[in-house]
């Protein structure tokens, strides 16, 4: 059956205007660098998504900025009430992907919206589209920042990677961007077609329905069309691409088809990233040769402004990287109470709650999770006992604070793997992608006598509060006058 | 009629045209008047503004030295005060057959 859904891009739109998470802009607003810094500003206050209707230079152009940066937009798209708990949503995602795979459905050519429009030979022109320059200074006009690359393998044409690596347009059929090596592009691309000199098909789709564009950016074992399938609990409609075999989400906004082109690079960069930080070195980056674009009517381009937290390089890596971890951790059958990645550290620190069942559970947990496929993409672990609430940054900072031993509690790991957009690794660290981890211990040790061993003095302690005392206290809050 | 204003009706009257770079190296290691293979943004207003070319070209500190105007940013995109001035000498079709890897551009003076 079949959850609440939107099909596309537009049926979301309509949806966050009836709940109050978008704000429509009607008066012109300029490409360069003006519609990136309204996205970058409502990220940053936490605003509605900012829905522009009038772009310069580009009649009939539609713009829609930060679509999936804030907790409520995230329960939008998932059906849920805006207000779900993040544990509540955590454990209704979780729920849908492990229920069975749904195989995503092709539809004919002429019923897919994304083919409205179908520039080919001398049309194609990627400066036809409102590609926007982000951020002043960035290396380009970054037209890819919330859209998927789909690409299939050399090898097994049947698995197909949907992912979100950003592209810049250098010219007007040549896009250029980073695909790190040990990503499922990467792989595919530098493991399978490059060794070949064979060129890659790709289609780079822009404006999907929001799902696909979560699932896009999760970690999936999975074919990313089914997966969208189970997050939608419906089949994701796709649409073949007019130059190659791969199929598209059908009601996409824009389609844009070509080729990676290997042993060549564009320089590309800098860029803002989910860091927010401009760190990333410029430098020569995988090349895409555009053949053909595809277009709805009246397109509306869809817009991420990476920088400070929140956008939703930040908002959804966290959640998606905190879910995997947490799988990982309990599937070796270590008692944890949850794991959270707070969107505030970019996806860099992981906190696990945890029963201290046995000593150097957190080195345990820390080996664990740093020796995973995801392990680039955060460096820091912060272990927690399981009464600590791993959504409150305050009870977290108090722990950070108060539990962990300035010398006895931190653990590092040298010579690990990184990412180029550490800001805080070395130029020549950042070249190689190398980094090194380190674990916060917040535990008490499990050698100190009981009586030794400090209590948290806090009304949820029944050490502190018996539970008679909690409940009739709690019973009669109001009572007392309070209107919490 | 003064230096400054001279200038000024000279740019308006030759619309010279506006681009820019990225410069990776210390700007003091830039080598000037050496034919180089860069990238550079064509800075018209318009849909195509920054629109990315490969050029052999020669640049000065000078900035009426060359017939169009060139602005510097740094590796982080920084964009300096200078002006500078640039003499595109050749376009480059395609992307050049050399493994590029961007240093801010690659001399061609002879070794």
């Amino acid at each position: 059956m079949a959850y609440k859904h939107y099909k596309d891009n537009r049926e979301f739109i309509k949806a966050l205007i009836e709940s109050g998470d978008l704000v429509t802009i009607e008066q012109e607003v300029d490409w360069d660098m003006e519609l990136g810094a309204i996205v970058r500003r409502a990220c940053e206050k936490k605003s509605p998504a900012p829905y522009f209707k009038k772009i310069k230079d580009y009649p009939g152009w539609e713009g829609f900025g930060a679509p999936l940066s804030t907790w409520r937009r995230l329960n939008i798209a998932m059906g849920l009430d805006p207000d779900t708990p993040i544990n509540v949503l955590q454990d209704e995602y979780l729920r849908r992907i492990t229920e069975p795979l749904v195989k995503p459905v092709e539809i004919a050519r002429n019923d897919a919206p994304c083919k409205e429009n179908i520039l080919t030979g001398a049309d194609v022109d990627l400066f036809k589209l409102v590609a926007p320059m982000v951020h002043g200074g960035d290396g380009g006009r970054y037209l890819c920042t919330w859209h998927m690359v789909v690409g299939a393998s050399l090898k097994d044409p049947e698995f197909v990677n949907w992912g979100m690596y950003r592209q810049m347009v250098f010219d007007e059929t040549t896009m250029c961007g980073p695909v790190l090596p040990f990503s499922d592009m990467g792989k595919m691309f530098y493991g399978e077609y490059a060794p070949l000199n064979k060129p890659m098909p790709f289609a780079t789709v822009i404006g999907m329905d929001p799902l696909s564009g979560v699932a896009a950016c999760a970690p999936s074992p999975y074919p990313e069309t089914e997966y969208t399938g189970q997050l939608m609990g419906a089949p994701v409609e796709l649409v073949k691409c007019e130059t190659s075999d791969l199929l598209v989400p059908a009601h996409a906004e824009i389609i844009i088809e070509g080729e990676v082109i290997p042993h060549v690079g564009i320089e590309e960069a800098p860029f803002g990233e989910y860091t927010g930080y401009r760190t990333s070195p410029r430098a020569g980056r995988t090349v895409y040769k555009v053949k053909c674009i595809t277009y709805r009517n009246n397109p509306i381009l869809t817009v991420s402004n990476m920088g400070v937290p929140t956008d939703e390089g930040q908002l959804l890596r966290s959640f998606s990287l905190a879910l995997e971890m947490r799988k990982l951790i309990e599937s070796q059958q270590i008692p944890i109470s949850g794991v959270y990645m707070l969107p505030e550290s970019t996806h860099h620190l992981v906190v696990v709650g945890v029963k201290n069942a046995y000593p150097g559970i957190a080195h345990q947990i820390g080996h664990l999770v740093f020796g995973s496929k995801l392990a680039p993409w955060f460096h820091q672990v912060m272990v927690v006992d399981e009464k600590t609430d791993i959504y409150n940054i305050n009870e977290l900072i108090h722990d950070f604070c108060t539990k962990l031993h300035p010398s006895r509690g931190i653990h590092i790991y040298t010579s690990h793997v990184g990412t180029p957009l550490y800001p805080f690794a070395s130029p020549e660290d950042r070249k190689y992608g190398k980094g090194d981890k380190v674990v916060f211990d917040c535990l008490f040790p499990l050698d100190w006598p009981l009586a030794e061993t400090p209590i948290k003095v806090i009304f949820s302690n029944k050490d502190i509060y018996p539970e008679e005392v909690q409940q009739k206290v709690l019973g009669s809050w109001k009572s007392y006058g309070f209107k919490d | 009629m003064s230096p400054k204003n001279y200038n000024i009706i000279k740019e308006v009257i030759v619309l010279r045209q506006e681009w820019d770079t990225y410069i990776l190296t210390k700007l003091v290691d830039v080598e000037e008047d050496v034919e180089a293979l860069r990238v550079i943004r064509d800075l018209t207003p318009g849909t195509h503004k920054y629109k990315g070319r490969f050029v052999k070209c020669l640049i000065s500190r000078d900035p009426d030295k060359y017939p169009d105007r060139l602005r510097v940013r740094l590796g982080r995109g920084q964009l300096t005060n200078h002006i500078w001035s640039i003499k595109i000498t050749e376009n480059v079709e395609g992307i050049p057959t050399k493994p590029y890897h961007m240093s801010g551009g690659i001399s061609l003076k002879e070794e």
